[in-house]
């Protein structure tokens, strides 16, 4: 069966940009896609974690004989052998708290490893983990941002005073010039709460030692990058060479918190080590939502210094991040992610900033789908809301004043950002009008005289994609970065080999997580070879053995569109390039008088002198004397692509985070529920520019589940602790995630202004309204609200929350 | 969590301090308690069985009665684990004589529940937490006034283990 169209295009028509279906779909939606739990191994044995149920405490003893003595019970790790077979984890800030693969001396987060158990099967396991008896003495334990800085507050790390693992300070332009030129002032101070994108696949790791040749074989859904392995490989103090690191084709979600996976590889290493055995660990679900990684919560102070025609002219702004117990890679990312990209869709020429990384007794954090972007745009475009407020501007126009214009492109922020290219002011005017803005104003007025609480919300972001690994340097001050080996890069490798009969194979190592990289893959080999997608295969496997890979190999950061696509199109034209010396070879003409249709190459301006592809493929393969006389056997083309925009920060701290940089345009209507504080969307317009659209198809799946995470961190999710630090979102019952039910329709525009940065024009799009969407969700609610005196400051926008605002305002004697 | 009420008894003050004091009429008492024994004075060790929606199971338990002012006040310092996770917490009892005899109990509590019980269980922690506390109070009701009626017999009050959500 063929997952392919018939081949029915015109002539010259390319496969990108058409609506290819997923070759991957049939496979998935059969039960055969291979992940992580359907790998075995010889001589496997499982895993189960025993975990601290205290926020905060020592650890004293630990006894394990009565679970080594419980049939089938292969050996127990604890804490304090794994700091004796391990470093902590290296990590972007100095002094740096020690971060093993499980606590040693102290827990510091519900549900911190502090034992393993390694058995025939996981049941055993599982009930030797009952027989484990520590003896923890609870400490007194924080949670709030605010709390974790004060003056008596619990000290989490000797080595981290007041519980701050980064802080710095930024100034951007002339702040002295700007604040004299304003007219106004307008503050904000915003909560963005804590939570995870709850892949449905949960974590999994199989681990082999083997002691003859010292190397580790691991196999497991790690989502990149390959930070990871090299950060694996110097905890267990091995050469990099000695980890091989397999991640298989198929991945159920991903989203930024399988990044976060790492230290689990480590503790799996170990306990395969200590035990003798290949180990397996698969996290469940109720592991997963208290100990593996969320996105960080954020308090935020901002002000904008504006004119009264609505121009802001600087902004100064003091986020504080948490990264709960311990501080781990890419973190303290979360502060310093989005920095190229701070001033959003505006001109906005100063920025003073002051960023603070602190640490609680809550569970560890990654990048979450937008990392952080969700965060910034939150209280960023609610400040655009407040100044428009201020100002008696409409939302929409104060927006449209302060865009970059789209003559500005290639344009570099404040911060350091060079936006590739884009039309934020068209593509919003077309969200407006699809919405039909002006009459929805309109009719908004005469619902709010009937007393229905109506609100219309906007959100005009940039989307970055393709992280410049660069910007982790911003946590060390230039001083302190000068003294250490620069990083930079955003690199993809490809390669593309053709058989003897002419058909294309590409071995890839994108580590795609659901998002469709083999059928887009075989759309874009397909249009530089001029043959069709089902004459390609693929195999994608991220290997660290047997692939070409980097550092900053994997997916994540909608990195593949722009930055893999790219890799892709070069290695198929170095394939081509061989290919065509080899038919000029065989044809006696020159290369570039040479073309090719789907069958054959040709001499341009005499077709009749022709070879068929298969034929020139044969040669290469089976009469290797036949090739020209400088050239290599073998038919294949690597692609080793790299943006030109990924360098390292200046001396200013200006950096470029990203290297692609799309546009999103909300504008979408609620009503609130006074009796129940319930909100109903009743009409959304999202905009996404994105460059090149590959394939429609998988496009619109990227912004759905962007819309449905957006919904999720705007109304629902937040992973929830009691003040002694108990979680109290350990299970879906708790911990709510939108379902299909709450999702709504959503009228999606594509604008296509095409990236000159790489091969197809491409952008990412992967993040999508999951950053933007929150933000949008909240001044469309503030809208509602804003006839009951209602500021929103706060998510997640639950019927509860709403609720008792609605009350509170009610009640208070100035309603 | 917090936990505060008020329990009017018909039994006069001395008795419910009695009672109050009285490890076997705790035990008797105390919802899913299974064994208690003295370790020391004024602590006692006990084991308690109780389930927070689906997770059940023991813990063990050490009580500890302090600042003791018969027959009006005392602190009662609760501190135990299981494999469901733990409990602590703390909270005074205050007795106050009325009028007409009888005698009215107020307590004022703080108590924790962490581990798979607090993380699985939360929605129903504290509705379970009250429920237990009600029922404790009014056994110990049931308990002083028989031992009014009949003050030789011990309190006439059904083994409460099994009778949990």
């Amino acid at each position: 069966m063929t997952t392919m169209p018939p081949a029915s295009k015109q002539a010259g028509e390319k496969w990108v940009g058409r609506s290819v279906p997923r070759r991957e779909d049939l496979r998935l939606l059969t039960g055969r896609g291979r992940f992580i739990d359907d790998f075995e191994l010889p001589q496997l044995k499982h895993a189960a974690i025993l975990r601290s149920p205290y926020a905060h405490a020592e650890i004293g003893e630990i006894d394990v004989h009565a679970a080594l003595e419980l049939p089938g019970v292969r050996g127990v790790l604890t804490g304090r052998e794994v700091a004796a077979m391990s470093r902590p984890f290296a990590v972007g800030v100095s002094p740096a708290p020690k971060y093993y693969a499980s606590a040693v001396e102290r827990a510091r987060f519900v549900g911190e490893p502090v034992a393993v158990v390694v058995a025939d099967d996981r049941y055993i396991a599982e009930d030797a983990l009952e027989l484990i008896e520590v003896d923890y003495r609870p400490l007194p334990a924080v949670v709030d941002i605010e709390a974790a800085m004060a003056a008596d507050a619990p000290q989490l790390h000797e080595e981290c005073p007041n519980n701050i693992y980064s802080q710095r300070e930024f100034v951007y332009g002339d702040m002295e010039s700007a604040k004299k030129e304003a007219d106004r002032v307008v503050t904000g101070r915003f909560l963005f709460p804590k939570y995870g994108s709850t892949p449905i696949e949960t974590y999994g790791v199989i681990a082999s030692y083997d002691p003859f040749a010292d190397q580790y074989e691991i196999w497991s859904n790690y989502q990149g990058p390959m930070v990871g392995h090299a950060l694996v490989a110097q905890a267990l103090g091995i050469a990099e060479n000695r980890l091989r690191w397999i991640i298989p084709t198929d991945i159920g979600g991903g989203f930024g918190i399988k990044t976060g996976l790492y230290p689990y590889i480590a503790l799996m290493a170990m306990a395969s080590k200590r035990c003798g055995v290949p180990v397996k660990w698969i996290e469940d679900r109720q592991e997963h939502l208290i100990a593996s990684a969320t996105g960080t919560d954020r308090l935020t102070e901002m002000e904008a210094y504006v004119k009264s025609d609505g121009t802001i002219l600087a902004l100064k702004d003091r986020a504080i991040d948490n990264t709960g117990g311990y501080i781990r890679a890419p973190e303290p990312g979360c502060a310093y992610r989005s920095i190229g990209n701070h001033t959003g869709a505006y001109q906005i020429r100063n920025l003073e900033r002051e960023v603070l990384v602190v640490g609680t007794n809550k569970c560890l954090t990654a990048p979450n789908r937008g990392y952080t972007c969700q965060h910034l745009y939150f209280s960023l475009e609610r400040m655009m809301d407040k100044v428009a407020a201020e100002l008696d501007i409409d939302p929409a126009e104060i927006r449209l004043r302060n865009f970059i214009a789209a003559d500005q492109f290639p344009y570099k922020t404040a911060t350091g950002g060079l936006y590739d290219s884009g039309d934020y002011a068209a593509a919003f005017r077309l969200a407006l009008q699809r919405f039909d803005y002006d009459n929805m104003r309109q009719w908004q007025k005469e619902a709010r005289a009937e007393g229905r609480l109506i609100g219309i919300g906007l959100a005009t972001v940039v989307e970055p994609s393709v992280t410049n690994i660069a910007y982790v340097g911003l946590a060390k001050s230039y001083l302190e970065r000068r003294k250490e080996h620069p990083k930079s890069g955003s690199g993809e490798a490809i390669m593309v080999k053709m058989d003897p009969l002419g058909k294309v194979h590409v071995i890839a190592a994108t580590n795609p997580q659901g998002q469709g990289h083999d059928t887009v893959i075989s759309q874009v080999v397909a249009d530089q070879l001029g043959i069709l997608p089902d004459d390609v295969t693929v195999s994608n496997v991220l290997d660290t053995h047997q692939r070409l890979t980097s550092i900053t190999s994997g997916s994540y950061s909608s990195r593949f569109s722009s930055a893999g696509t790219t890799a892709v199109v070069l290695a198929t034209q170095r394939l081509k390039e061989k290919l065509f010396r080899i038919a000029g070879h065989l044809l006696d003409a020159h290369v570039e008088s040479l073309q090719n249709d789907s069958h054959k190459i040709f001499v341009r301006e005499q077709p009749q002198r022709s070879i068929e592809i298969r034929h020139v493929a044969g040669t290469a393969h089976w009469n290797q004397s036949g090739l020209p006389e400088d050239m290599d056997v073998g038919l294949y083309g690597v692609g080793f692509y790299n943006m030109p925009t990924s360098e390292p920060p200046t001396e200013f701290d200006q950096v470029n985070s990203s290297n692609t940089y799309g546009f999103i345009a909300e504008v979408l209507m609620v009503e609130i529920d006074p009796e129940t504080g319930a909100l109903q969307f009743l009409k959304w317009v999202s905009a996404h520019d994105a460059g090149t659209v590959i394939n429609p198809l998988l496009f619109e799946g990227q912004l759905q589940g962007g819309v449905a995470h957006g919904i999720g961190g705007a109304i629902f999710e937040e992973t929830a602790y009691d003040e002694n630090g108990q979680i109290l979102t350990g299970s879906f019952m708790d911990y709510l995630v939108p379902t299909s039910m709450e999702i709504p329709e959503v009228d999606m525009i594509h604008q296509e202004t095409p990236s000159p940065l790489t091969a197809l024009g491409s952008k990412g799009t992967g993040e999508a309204s999951a950053m933007s969407a929150p933000a949008a969700i909240a001044n469309a609610v503030a809208d509602a609200l804003r006839p009951l005196g209602i500021e929103v400051n706060e998510l997640p926008l639950s019927p509860n929350r709403i609720w008792h605002w609605i009350k509170d305002a009610q009640s208070s004697p100035s309603q | 969590m917090k936990l505060q009420g008020e329990v009017a008894f018909e039994a006069n003050r001395e008795t419910v301090w009695d009672a109050l004091n009285n490890p076997e009429v705790i035990a008797k008492c105390l919802p899913g308690c299974e064994s208690m024994e003295p370790a020391g004075e004024d602590v006692f060790e006990a084991v308690l069985k109780f389930g927070v929606g689906p997770i059940t199971g023991q813990y063990r338990v050490t009580l500890k009665i302090t600042d003791k002012n018969p027959p009006q006040t005392y602190v009662l310092q609760v501190d135990g684990s299981g494999k469901p996770g733990f409990v602590k917490g703390q909270g005074s009892i205050k007795l106050q004589a009325q009028d007409g005899g009888g005698a009215v109990l107020r307590y004022d509590g703080d108590l924790q529940i962490g581990g798979l019980a607090a993380r699985i269980g939360q929605r129903m922690i504290g509705t379970i937490s009250k429920q237990l506390t009600k029922q404790f109070f009014s056994r110990l009701v049931e308990a002083a006034e028989s031992t009014t009626e009949d003050s030789q017999d011990s309190p006439q009050i059904p083994h409460p283990s099994s009778n949990f959500p």
